[in-house]
């Protein structure tokens, strides 16, 4: 292990005590490992000193209008927010499924599609589709 | 230190954010608002960038509600969500600047360019030296820097957020603080 994790945790009172005292007996040995263990004690220092306590006042406030102005719903998941989304494709799928089932009953009647005419293809129904080669 | 399972008294609250109660989540927010701004400041520096991802984690956990179900603290969750998101915005920062700024030498992200000097109510030359040094830590590195040494999680725990082995997190952590020690003692002496 790098002493200098090795130290970090020492620090932290992470190691077994065999490894605490191994390393203990090494602080009182070499002087470098102190010296190191001196420089990461100031640094620790100097990066717990430069945390951010807070954002700028208010935060929370501003928290809560992000919220409203986006329509954010609690526990609106990415599986709720598929589902919104999905919902709408099938309600559309299946408004256009009764409209083609409907003009394919009644069609032929009435002559056919435009696109049939375009394209000179024969009237075409459902009963048609449905005896075809019967 | 953050490692267990939701509190009473978070629980209560998330309940009743879950149920539409704004003053609730609203408790929440001013409650995780220091740990999140430790975890997104640090990795991000002060400024724009920090608030908005501050706010975007907290939008997150509103909508993950229902997914939290409170075996992990809710610290930690925050913490995730909140490092997962520095990490993508550093990401687009380093995009951005390798599209349209000539590359520094070996810097992974530009410290000058990182606050506003009129946001950053951190005045002492030693706090912004500090964080001059670990903007130029890459962004894996800084995760750990900033979950292990400012944050105070464990190892284990900084493991568990950044869902990497435990071993991983010593490597990185070693490299990261021979790094930190060689930027600080140059910046003090010259």
């Amino acid at each position: 292990m790098d002493d200098r994790v090795l130290l970090v945790r020492y620090r932290d009172g992470d190691l077994t005590g065999a490894e605490t005292e191994r390393v203990s007996r090494r602080l009182r040995e070499e002087p470098e490992l102190r010296a190191r263990l001196e420089r990461l004690e100031w640094l620790a220092e100097g990066l717990h000193r430069s945390a951010a306590a807070s954002f700028e006042p208010f935060f929370a406030t501003r928290v809560m209008a992000a919220l409203r102005r986006r329509d954010v719903t609690p526990g609106e998941g990415m599986y709720e927010a598929l589902r919104h989304m999905f919902a709408g494709v099938a309600v559309a799928c299946l408004v256009v499924a009764v409209g083609l089932a409907v003009y394919s009953a009644v069609g032929g009647g009435y002559g056919g599609s435009v696109v049939e005419t375009m394209l000179g293809l024969p009237e075409t129904t459902l009963e048609t589709a449905l005896t075809l080669g019967g | 230190m953050a490692g267990g399972p939701a509190t009473a008294d978070d629980r209560e609250l998330l309940e009743r954010a879950r149920n539409g109660d704004e003053a609730a989540f609203r408790l929440l927010v001013e409650r995780y608002e220091p740990r999140v701004a430790a975890t997104v400041v640090g990795m991000l520096g002060p400024g724009d960038d920090a608030e908005d991802v501050g706010q975007e984690t907290f939008i997150r956990l509103y909508r993950g509600l229902d997914r939290y179900r409170g075996d992990s603290s809710l610290a930690t969750y925050v913490t995730r969500i909140a490092i997962n998101l520095s990490l993508t915005a550093l990401k687009k920062r380093q995009t951005w600047r390798s599209r349209f700024v000539r590359p520094a030498d070996g810097q992974h992200d530009a410290p000058e360019g990182s606050w506003d000097p009129r946001e950053d109510r951190a005045r002492d030359e030693a706090v912004l030296e500090v964080r001059r040094a670990i903007a130029r830590l890459s962004p894996d590195h800084r995760a750990v820097v900033v979950l292990r040494m400012i944050e105070g999680y464990s190892t284990r725990e900084t493991a568990a957020i950044l869902d990497i082995p435990e071993g991983t997190v010593m490597s990185r952590l070693a490299r990261a603080l021979q790094k930190l020690e060689r930027e600080m003692e140059e910046s003090t002496h010259g």
